[in-house]
């Protein structure tokens, strides 16, 4: 199948602006950087070039956070490049580890009954370095257990709370795997609020689904198609009832709303792009400063970190900052251009180094930031949170709880204008 | 809807030199860039006009069309002043010459003539020592000696057995090298003593990123020499230090950046009623308005992505969404050589006095329309070594005016 990127690799000058911009090179140097790894290796495959065998492996460090196709200045969509050049190199399915780790949706409700178990084996010292070893997984890194209740299941019994008048435009939630199957608490802080602000909200998709970005991130584009034809399918309501659909992920929300279409082709999915944002740019562009403040604790004299993710990044900054601070609050941007964890990238036992390597720079931003008296972290994808409450020791939570959340985010030292 | 003062499209040199000069004059700016600007290509020396003939002379004798004659000499040497005081208080300091060209080595052996270029490229004093680093791709230390005495010691450093340092890297790759603790570890055992007599230690630009100063100064400390860099050539780490430079001065002075979105003007009778931002990767879908009072075009000409060569070899603004004459051909946009002069290096908008681009009358476009560097046209950058002196003087008047 030739894959369906959206520009070609021609528009690429080689100026190698997207090099600078990777997170990777500096730190692995086996790794090929983006300028070969995307355009030129595309070039060559598409010329019938094969490459030596070890291609593979110097491509494999690539974590899919798209700073270089963000950098380019010439459209080139290298990060899409990448994905597609790595799915063509494959030569052997993906080993068991792999195809769990590609489907989180899946995983999340496999470990759900065995999590007391799992939380017990991961606690052992020997167990774990064990379990580790025969699942190529660091035994150096806490292991993301699901926590209960279930999204689905509160949702269908929780109670309707409003504060304003209702609205007449719905909105559906994006259940992303993370929200679905590992932890609830973003999804149920955004579903509180939205209704808290009159709006009719439902959850989609119905059923737990995974957009497919895993496999992309693991090189495997071709696997999340099928996904991605699904997922086309079960938003089918969410499209035909014309309201936006809401992502709380800042990698999920793009991948559905941008890359079906643009990175693996999927008839239908175009529509998507108009209609799928991410929550806080939708509070900050729908929602006006007082109806926030009628609906939400008042954060005077209170301040937080906001971590851009990456992916964040690539769709022009995010909105957090705005939506944060007209409650009140003060926001402090980290400024850190990728934490490293990339999903499931930083449990991967080839990839942690480079993973914990890559995350020195959120390390020490957050360090200075703590120092300087912040006490909660808000960024937009909760494996990033992992990966930043991991290197800091600060709590972490997505920009909806923290919108959300009952306890102060921690005191402004600065005197307020 | 968001309500600004000005919006500053492009995040090169000359788009943040234009916003961090708005942000001055008290106005609200926003800064709009589809990438991240071309900074971290650029070698760091500022040229401004390769013949070295003094400003004043050199803008008399320039065509009528060329952007130093039209916006003169003194707007000419205040932006120089103006780009020394702001890089100082950003902690990159230029030093040099307005009116007399200074120079630096390069890889090739030469000296690359510029007014304006940062401390740590500044000729060395003394007798020099030349650093070789094991595997580095851009340049050999030997072939750099022609520019100084030709008689300077190398010294060649060496990797450590099975270690993966230095395996075909080039600047940009060391530079972030040497800006771990690893990285800086490494280079200051190697460089601490058993060194020829000297008084500077020269080395390629790749003395980090983010920790430059305080590496430059370890070595310093550590060699008891004065510590210089050659120039390179792209990607190159003087560059990205400027940009990181420049950003953190408009982040200071309250400048909004957004990184990563695609800008599209709107204009009517009055001049530029609207930018229209959207994310870069979801171009076609409807996006945010802002409403400004001016608007700075930084695009960054051909090389940057502001302007593309369409089919039939004409030239596209992609911001204004407006043709520019072209070459009649795509391959009459260059020359018969590589470096011959050529339609494509000179490519970009006539402007007026006031930095704004004008149609074939000299009429402007839009009164409350600006633009800075390789947005504008009429001059060849790199044939004149005059690319530097062109964006901060662009920069400085639209960045005044806007």
């Amino acid at each position: 199948m030739r894959p369906p990127v959206h520009l070609t690799a021609d528009a690429c000058i080689k100026c190698t602006v997207c090099t600078t911009a990777c997170p990777v090179t500096p730190h692995e140097t086996g790794f090929a950087g983006p300028k070969f790894a995307g355009p030129e290796l595309w070039r060559i495959l598409d010329e019938g070039g094969a490459g030596d065998p070890d291609l593979e492996a110097r491509l494999d460090g690539c974590l899919n956070c798209q700073l270089c196709q963000h950098a380019c200045p010439h459209g080139v969509p290298v990060a899409h490049l990448i994905a597609w050049n790595r799915d063509r190199l494959k030569r052997t399915p993906p080993v068991l580890r792999d195809r769990l780790l590609g489907r989180p949706d899946r995983l999340g409700r496999m470990l759900a009954p065995a999590r007391p178990l799992v939380g017990r084996v991961w606690g052992h010292p020997r167990a774990r370095r064990a379990a580790a070893r025969v699942m190529g997984l660091s035994p150096d890194r806490p292991l993301p257990l699901p926590v209960k209740p279930d999204l689905r299941a509160w949702f269908r019994a929780h109670r309707v709370e409003r504060v304003l008048p209702v609205r007449s435009e719905p909105v559906t939630l994006y259940v992303d795997c993370q929200s679905g199957a590992f932890d609830p608490g973003p999804a149920v802080a955004a579903v509180r609020l939205l209704e808290r602000l009159g709006y009719d909200v439902a959850l989609s998709p119905p059923r737990p689904g995974c957009c497919g970005a895993a496999w992309v991130s693991a090189g495997r584009p071709s696997r999340a198609v099928a996904l991605a034809q699904a997922g086309v399918g079960a938003l089918a309501p969410a499209i035909a009832s014309g309201g936006p659909i809401l992502s709380l992920n800042s990698t999920c929300g793009p991948t559905v709303g941008l890359e079906w279409h643009r990175l693996l082709g999927i008839e239908g999915a175009a529509v998507l792009a108009e209609r799928v944002m991410d929550l806080m740019t939708f509070l900050a562009r729908r929602v006006t400063p007082q109806e926030l403040r009628a609906v939400v604790p008042d954060r005077s004299g209170q301040r937080i970190a906001y971590h851009a993710t990456c992916r964040m990044q690539g769709q022009g900054g995010g909105m957090a900052p705005e939506v944060l601070s007209a409650v009140g609050g003060t926001v402090v941007r980290l400024g850190i251009a990728c934490c490293g964890m990339a999903g499931a990238y930083g449990n991967k036992a080839e990839h942690v180094a480079t993973s914990l390597a890559v995350a020195q720079d959120a390390a020490r931003r957050l360090a200075r930031a703590r120092a300087e008296g912040i006490r909660t972290v808000a960024t937009d994808s909760g494996t990033c949170g992992w990966q930043l409450q991991l290197v800091s020791g600060l709590p972490t939570v997505h920009p909806v709880e923290a919108l959300m959340a009952e306890t102060s985010w921690g005191a402004d030292p600065a005197p307020r204008a | 809807m968001v309500k600004l003062d000005s919006v500053v499209v492009g995040g090169g040199l000359a788009g943040l030199v234009a916003a961090i000069r708005v942000a001055e004059r008290g106005r609200r700016v926003c800064l709009v860039a589809e990438g991240q600007g071309m900074l971290p290509l650029f070698a760091g020396p500022l040229a401004v006009w390769g013949a070295g003939t003094g400003i004043d002379a050199m803008a008399a004798a320039l065509s009528p069309g060329h952007p130093y004659r039209v916006l003169g000499a003194a707007a000419l040497r205040a932006a120089l002043a103006f780009f020394r005081d702001l890089t100082r208080r950003a902690g990159l300091p230029y030093v040099g010459d307005a009116e007399a060209n200074g120079w630096v080595p390069t890889p090739l052996g030469r000296r690359y003539p510029c007014r304006l270029l940062p401390e740590r490229m500044a000729p060395p004093q003394g007798p020099a020592v030349l650093v070789q680093l094991p595997g580095f791709l851009d340049g050999v230390a030997r072939r750099v000696r022609a520019a100084l005495t030709g008689a300077e010691p190398v010294v060649e450093l060496e990797a450590d057995r099975g270690s993966q340092v230095g395996t075909g890297w080039d600047s940009d790759r060391w530079a972030r090298f040497l800006d771990t603790a690893p990285g800086a570890r490494w280079i200051l055992e190697r460089l601490g003593d058993r060194l020829p007599p000297g008084d500077t230690l020269l080395l390629p630009a790749v003395l980090g990123v983010e920790g430059h100063e305080a590496l430059g100064r370890a070595l310093e400390a550590a060699s008891g020499r004065q510590v210089r860099e050659w120039m390179g050539w792209p990607p190159s780490p003087p560059g990205a230090r400027l940009r990181r430079a420049l950003v953190g001065e408009a982040a200071r002075l309250g400048v909004d950046l957004r990184w990563g979105v695609r800008a599209t003007l709107s204009g009517g009778p009055h001049g530029i009623e609207g930018v229209t931002v959207v994310p870069k990767p979801a171009e076609g879908t409807r996006g945010v308005e802002l409403r400004a009072e001016t608007v700075v075009l930084a695009t960054g000409g051909l090389p940057g992505g502001g302007l593309v060569v369409e089919r039939d070899g004409s030239l596209l603004d992609r911001t204004l969404g407006r043709g520019l004459a072209g070459a009649g051909s795509r391959l009459r946009l260059f020359g018969e050589t590589p470096f011959a002069a050529a339609p494509a290096f000179a490519a970009g908008y006539p402007i007026d006095g006031r930095a704004r681009p004008v149609d074939a009358s000299g009429r402007p476009l839009y009164p409350n329309l600006f633009a800075a560097g390789r947005a504008v046209g009429g001059y060849d950058g790199d044939r004149e070594a005059s690319g530097g002196g062109v964006a901060l003087v662009t920069a400085f008047v639209a960045g005044g005016e806007a």
